[in-house]
């Protein structure tokens, strides 16, 4: 059943059937709806793993009753039904899936990630924007964090690695005006004595 | 364990903005990726196209309610610039045209809708697909990808199909949600925004109106007769005012209360915004005049506004719009306790 975004009231039968605009009968809001197959279909459930019948079958390593049906692709443990967990039709064991997941081997199973570049940006930028004097320490920072976002993994989506690179060229120009701010001072100090 | 590659993905057009980040969206091979940048973290939520069941799109106002706001604002700062001396009128030109430009962008993106992706296990809200049609070529897109995976169905099928899950669930159709019976279905849980609604008794709309009546006798008063105690009241008063408001835009969040009531809210909160913003720009200007004739003191300040015709037209303009807002939020209030069977309640003196 679905039912109207707005006020949550349920729609007709008649608005799963047609893919034009429907009108919602608790609050009158415009709806367009598009249903699809998966909508009518059932939940699957999760395959029990079959019971152990001679000694000459393998069992499971994790369920020693149940009978082993495929070896984890990463360890070589026998799994039963219940213990495989199939990734893209390679199969694994929950330790291993945890375990490459932890490191990020499969992008697929990632969801979050922190972005390094902006980071870098941010304390290369935002000190600049309200007043010069901090990027004294922020400038030598920003370059750090910059190089070290150079070799983070980034975002999934974003692949270029711009931000870091403007990042470090802003903190370097800054490093650099700092320079010349002190080397205007002592040349002054100099010329005074 | 050899790892499966990285997925390519390709940006689909739109973003929503949130005031901690943006949302975007993403096409995959075989799913749409949600991609929800809250400050430096970007959060990744998956889609298969063969999960989704339903894709909803409903129209609303959002985009009428920014296009009068920007506006009006237009039109007020071209009202400075128009009074303004030879170096203010460029600013306060340049300002009322960056909101004309805003004005003419919202005009040219289209009307406003909410999108939201369902699933067998939850309904999510795409908030990159914030504009009609934008949101009607991506889920064009999206459907070839989806009928791909999951195949067609005829509008026949979709009512056979409907009819048949209608029988298994004993399924009455449109029910709208009441305070006595709300809604009860087998729904995923909504994630993000949208949660189940929650009933509520519209009391802090009533405060509202109630704290927005007493404003508006109470703001002409200072026009008539300055004291400091006076002016102290007057500063308790909008503070009441502001957490009446606020309250009443807390409580109605996922509420059960009727469009109107919302609509009643949501109009105080932009009617103050609007003299908040008058006020503070108009007490600016005030104050880099002052500056320049070289008396700004509390009181000159206090005797320029008082005996500025400007200042009494406002007042008094502001004191009328709070009147008809709390009429008009009473009288909701009323026809709401009526619908809902309630007896008409005064708030406690």
């Amino acid at each position: 059943m679905l039912l109207c975004t707005a006020c949550r009231a349920s729609l007709s039968m008649e608005a799963l059937a047609g893919p034009g605009s429907v009108r919602c009968p608790g609050c009158g809001a415009t709806l367009e709806i598009s249903v699809f197959p998966a909508l009518y279909r059932p939940l699957e459930s999760g395959r029990p793993g079959e019971t152990l019948l001679t000694d000459e079958e393998s069992a499971c390593f994790y369920h020693p009753k149940k009978r082993a049906v495929v070896p984890c692709e990463s360890c070589g443990r026998f799994l039963c039904a219940l213990c495989d967990l199939d990734l893209n039709g390679t199969h694994y064991c929950a330790p291993c899936l945890e375990s490459a997941r932890g490191r990020g081997a499969f992008p697929r199973l990632e969801n979050q990630r922190t972005c390094h570049d902006r980071i870098a940006m941010a304390v290369a930028l935002y000190p600049l924007l309200l007043f010069f004097y901090p990027t004294l320490v922020t400038a030598p920072v920003a370059v750090f964090l910059s190089a070290r976002a150079l070799r983070a993994p980034g975002s999934l989506v974003h692949k270029a690695r711009i931000r870091c690179v403007l990042a470090m060229l802003i903190a370097s120009a800054e490093i650099v005006v700092w320079v010349l701010i002190f080397n205007l001072i002592v040349t002054q100090m100099r010329t005074a004595k | 364990m050899t790892a499966p590659g990285a997925v390519e993905y390709r940006r689909l057009p739109g973003r929503g903005r949130t005031p901690l980040g943006s949302d975007s969206l993403w096409i995959g091979e075989d799913h749409l990726l949600l991609v929800e940048l809250r400050g430096f973290t970007e959060t990744y939520r998956r889609f298969y196209f063969r999960d989704v069941q339903a894709i909803i799109l409903r129209r609303t106002d959002r985009a009428g309610r920014v296009a009068v706001l920007l506006g009006v604002l237009g039109l007020v700062f071209l009202g400075f610039a128009a009074d303004a001396g030879p170096v203010w009128n460029v600013v306060w030109g340049g300002v009322s045209g960056l909101l004309f430009l805003g004005l003419a962008v919202n005009v040219a993106l289209g009307p406003s809708c909410s999108c939201v992706l369902r699933t067998a296990l939850q309904t999510v809200r795409l908030r990159p697909l914030g504009r009609l049609r934008r949101a009607r070529r991506v889920l064009e897109r999206l459907r070839t990808h989806i009928e791909l995976e999951q195949g067609t169905l005829t509008p026949d099928d979709r009512l056979a199909r409907a009819r048949e899950a209608a029988d298994l669930e004993g399924f009455t159709p449109a029910a709208a949600p009441s305070a006595t019976a709300p809604p009860v279905a087998a729904q995923p849980p909504i994630v993000g925004r949208e949660r189940t609604t929650r009933h509520d008794t519209g009391r802090a709309h009533e405060a509202l109106a109630y704290a927005l009546l007493f404003s508006a006798v109470a703001g002409v008063v200072p026009v008539l007769y300055f004291h400091v105690v006076l002016s102290v009241a007057l500063s308790v008063v909008f503070l009441g005012r502001m957490a009446c408001l606020v309250a009443a835009l807390a409580r109605q969040h996922h509420s059960d209360l009727p469009a109107s009531i919302k609509t009643f809210a949501w109009t105080a909160f932009g009617f103050e915004v609007a003299i908040m913003t008058l006020g503070i720009v108009t007490g600016v200007v005030m104050v880099f005049k002052m500056l320049e004739t070289g008396a700004l003191t509390p009181l000159a300040i206090i005797e320029r506004v008082r005996s500025n015709s400007l200042y009494k037209v406002s007042a008094f303009l502001s004191s009328l719009g709070w009147l008809t807002l709390g009429v008009w939020g009473l009288l909701l209030h009323r026809r709401l306790a009526s619908t809902r069977g309630n007896t008409w309640q005064t708030l406690p003196t």
